[in-house]
């Protein structure tokens, strides 16, 4: 973890994220008692529904006002607000460790870890259930669960860790942690979903077994637009596979035509599968994609 | 437009080689990227990309193809081939001994580069020297960088003398030119305006003392003492004292102090005995110790005979009586030569050849060859058998150096041949002795030096031989035809020495030290040289060797109160001094490669 991140979870900062939350687009069902409404209802004080009185019920519930009106019992049913699993993946595959040679900005890899120290300081502060994996080709560190706010130096110990640096592959990474979570519940990707097999078939892994997943697509400046022209012997750094380009301006152009493809790919293909999209450029400001592009995407409220 | 070389086209097959080298770049950048999958999906999606993304910003070739395209156009040398007037210019260079104050040649050159700059394509300049003699320093070209490399290596002569033998030189070199001409003399001071001449004056005025001339002659009492005789001048507008020291073989012997005022010339004389002649080489050498605006005439050099006796060869039948008179002189070595053994070049060996009452048949003073010759009796100049009227011999000359201390008193002839002395210009005559009218004693002094001296009778047809002026009379006239030895070895820079049979001259005068310890000459050729620098040269014959002392002795080349400077002089001004269109096509592709480095540097062509 950088120093860098000592400072950014601040008290001030910290007192920012007091009011946001994660958000679900789906519900699932809990196992404990929390922030977060579930499909049981139960004693919280969120209105849900009414039903009709049946022995045994508990009469303090009853809508006697109703009964007034109609002569009917009614029961009055409020929502059960339950906690939920979040489950935060993290690309450390080579390419996320990639940067520029002259940039100044952080990593892909880096600030996706201090995006992931966020959520989940979200997801705590929510009374969740959260646990955090790093992959590459495969999963390559779990957390544990993790509950409740003073759990937040666990997670943020654990992501001082370093695992990975290999290639990526997100349908033996994805899929293997969809086989092995028994519970449903948020499943957040911070990757840059460079897998020369495709992203298509990691997030399947996820959606299929009902998962809410949410992809925070994660690329480097360099990545979208390189700066380099002329001829130019490239090196993959995963593969360590070289091809030679002359990269003149029109080549450069089509290449960032090509990368806008790939991405309005990558988001068209979440919102047909429900899954939430967040692009993040490595060098926006931290602050922004907290508080602005995670609301505009529906990933915090 | 025409092409000095064509044959530079067919260069531009090179034109390909630009090309593969551009589409072959040896070194690639090597640069790491996260993923090659989008570069991998444009190339497959625009397979062309492959061959013209290697083409990049074609911009880049355009400007290697075009600077390429114009150092070929300046390799084959357009020119310009309008009908355009063409313009010879000859410069006339003053490089005579003057030119050497301070600074003056110098500024003559640069004037000169000056005119040379401003050439237009189609102008040749020709440049003159003038060293007393005219020399061309570069004939007719239009290649500014042989001129100037031709103006670099002209340095100024020892010699003096006019210029109009350059001037016509010059105009002969324009008549021959077809369109404008342009004659340009620089110099240190104008000449009298001619029409078509441009003149650029160079010089300033400067005080100057000078030794003008240095002479030497035997002493008529002591003919192996040497009397030498200096003359100096203060070129000067103020009084001036001038210190003249006298050196022999680097030894100084005598100095002088003269007070001179503006303008004055002073005479000097001086002994030098025949004891200090006795050894070493016999270098005089006269000096002016004050320092003023010219250096070469502070010297003045002579060269004295040392203690080597003169050589006399006596041809003819024995004759007791004058075979003794020439032995009488101890400075005389001589050697005598029974008539058979006679060869026609055996002359220029000798300082003086004597033939006594016999003469090699048909010989005239032409067929005798180099030398000098004293004919007793039997002379070239023997008109048949007349004879004149016997008289007593008398003096018809007294002062004729022949003649130094002899008392002829009363010499009867027996009989005496009549004398037809050649009558054609050539030969200075002069009658010392005669008879009843007669010549019978005669000097000749001809071409070249060239001396002679005929006596009518035979040493035994008079009285003379018993006379106790006998010897005396016969040393005289050895020493006098000898005496053309010493004038011989004073010349003046820019005369030109042409070496006899067998001889050779150095190439180069001594330098000033090696004069003071005797060295002789480095390099020696045959063949004329002209003598452009002062001091000592060596000639060296089959027999032994002598030096020719070379001064300026010049009055014009010491006088710089004249000079003047006029640098508004602008010859050829106006014409704008164009570059040639190679020139032009050189220094756009150089521009072009800087454009093309800046762009490339700055990717814009990479």
């Amino acid at each position: 973890m950088p120093r860098e991140d000592a400072d950014l979870f601040d008290g001030d900062f910290l007192a920012r994220l007091e009011h946001v939350r994660l958000q679900m687009r789906k519900r699932f069902a809990g196992t404990l008692r929390a922030e977060r409404r579930s499909r049981r209802t139960g004693s919280s004080l969120e209105f849900a529904d009414f039903r009709n009185y049946v022995p045994g019920d508990d009469p303090r519930r009853i809508d006697w006002s109703i009964y007034g009106r109609i002569e009917r019992l009614m029961m009055k049913l409020y929502e059960e607000e339950e906690d939920l699993d979040v489950g935060i993946l993290i690309d450390c595959s080579a390419s996320m460790r990639w940067r520029s040679r002259d940039a100044s900005h952080s990593t892909k890899f880096a600030l996706s870890r201090r995006l992931a120290a966020a959520l989940a300081y979200f997801a705590l502060h929510g009374l969740d259930h959260v646990a955090l994996w790093f992959f590459d080709s495969a999963l390559r560190a779990e957390s544990g669960h993790y509950r409740g706010r003073p759990a937040f130096h666990e997670v943020l110990r654990f992501l001082r860790t370093s695992h990975g640096g290999g290639g990526t592959d997100l349908f033996a990474s994805l899929g293997r942690f969809g086989r092995s979570r028994r519970r449903r519940g948020l499943a957040i990707v911070l990757s840059d979903c460079l897998d020369s097999s495709g992203y298509e078939r990691g997030l399947s892994a996820l959606v299929g077994r009902h998962f809410a997943v949410h992809l925070v697509h994660v690329m480097d400046p360099a990545e979208c637009d390189p700066a380099e022209s002329g001829d130019l012997m490239l090196r993959d750094c995963e593969s360590a596979e070289e091809m030679t380009v002359t990269a003149s301006p029109g080549l450069r152009r089509i290449y960032r035509e090509e990368v806008e493809r790939f991405r309005n790919g990558v988001k068209s293909w979440c919102a047909r599968h429900g899954a939430g999209y967040s692009f993040i450029i490595a060098d926006s400001d931290f602050d922004d994609i907290i508080l602005r592009a995670f609301r505009r995407d529906g990933l915090v409220r | 437009m025409n092409f000095l070389f064509p044959g530079a086209f067919f260069l531009s097959a090179l034109a390909v080689v630009v090309v593969a080298l551009y589409l072959r770049r040896p070194q690639r950048r090597t640069l790491e990227v996260s993923t090659l999958l989008f570069w991998r999906r444009v190339l497959e999606r625009e397979p062309h990309r492959r061959f013209l993304g290697r083409l990049r910003n074609p911009l880049s070739l355009l400007l290697q193809l075009v600077i390429f395209l114009l150092l070929l156009l300046a390799l084959a040398r357009p020119e310009e081939t309008s009908p355009r007037v063409r313009r010879a210019t000859v410069i006339v260079l003053d490089a005579r001994a003057r030119m050497q104050a301070a600074g003056v040649f110098h500024a003559a050159v640069l004037a000169a580069q000056d005119v040379v700059s401003k050439l237009r394509p189609k102008d040749e300049v020709a440049i003159l020297a003038v060293e007393g003699v005219p020399r061309i320093v570069s004939p007719f070209s239009n290649d500014e960088r042989e001129l100037r490399r031709s103006l670099a290596l002209l340095a100024p002569s020892d010699a003096g003398g006019g210029m109009e033998e350059t001037l016509l030189l010059a105009r002969r070199l324009l008549d021959a030119k077809p369109g404008e001409h342009t004659l340009v003399v620089i110099s240190d001071r104008k000449a009298p305006a001619s029409e078509g001449v441009e003149q650029i004056a160079v010089g300033s005025p400067r005080d100057n003392a000078a030794i003008l001339a240095l002479a030497q002659r035997p002493l008529p009492v002591s003919p192996q003492s040497i009397e030498v005789f200096a003359k100096l001048a203060n070129f000067s507008s103020t009084a001036r004292d001038t210190e003249l020291e006298l050196s022999l073989d680097g030894r100084p012997f005598d100095m002088q102090r003269f007070p001179m005022g503006p303008g004055d010339e002073r005479n000097f004389s001086t002994i030098v005995p025949k004891e200090m002649l006795a050894s070493g080489n016999g270098f005089l050498v006269a000096r002016l110790t004050t320092a003023d605006g010219l250096a070469f005439d502070n010297t003045g050099r002579a060269a004295l005979p040392t203690g080597q006796r003169l050589r006399v060869l006596l041809a003819g039948p024995d004759d007791p009586f004058l075979e003794n008179a020439l032995k009488a002189d101890p400075a005389l070595a001589v050697e005598i030569l029974r008539p058979e053994a006679w060869r026609s070049d055996m002359g220029a060996d000798f300082d003086a050849v004597v033939f006594d009452d016999w003469l090699p048949e048909g010989a005239t003073l032409e067929t005798l060859g180099r030398g000098s010759f004293f004919f007793f009796g039997r002379t070239p100049f023997d008109a048949s058998t007349e004879e004149v009227r016997a008289a007593p011999l008398e003096a018809a000359n007294s002062q004729s150096p022949i003649l130094w201390n002899v008392e002829l008193g009363v010499v009867r002839l027996a009989r005496a041949g009549r004398l037809t002395l050649p009558d054609d210009g050539q030969w200075r005559i002069s009658v010392p002795v005669e008879s009843g009218g007669e010549p019978v004693v005669v000097a000749l002094e001809g071409p070249r030096g060239a001396r002679a001296v005929a006596v009518a009778f035979a040493v035994g047809d008079s009285n003379f031989p018993l006379r106790a002026a006998f010897p005396l009379f016969v040393s005289n006239v050895v020493h006098w035809l000898s005496a053309r030895t010493a004038e011989e070895g004073a010349w003046k820079a820019a005369q030109t020495f042409v070496p006899a049979k067998g001889e050779k001259i150095s190439r180069d005068p001594l330098l000033p030290g090696e004069a003071a310890s005797g060295n002789t000459a480095s390099s020696l050729i045959e063949t004329p040289l002209g003598l452009r620098r002062n001091g000592f040269y060596e000639v060296r014959g089959p027999i032994r060797s002598r030096w020719l002392a070379v001064n300026t002795g010049n009055a014009a080349e010491s006088d710089l109160r004249m000079a003047e400077s006029d640098r508004n002089g602008s010859a050829l001004s106006g014409s704008g001094g164009t570059l040639q269109p190679w020139r032009w096509l050189t220094l756009v592709a150089a521009a072009l490669l800087v454009a093309e480095w800046f762009l490339h540097h700055r990717r814009v062509t990479e």
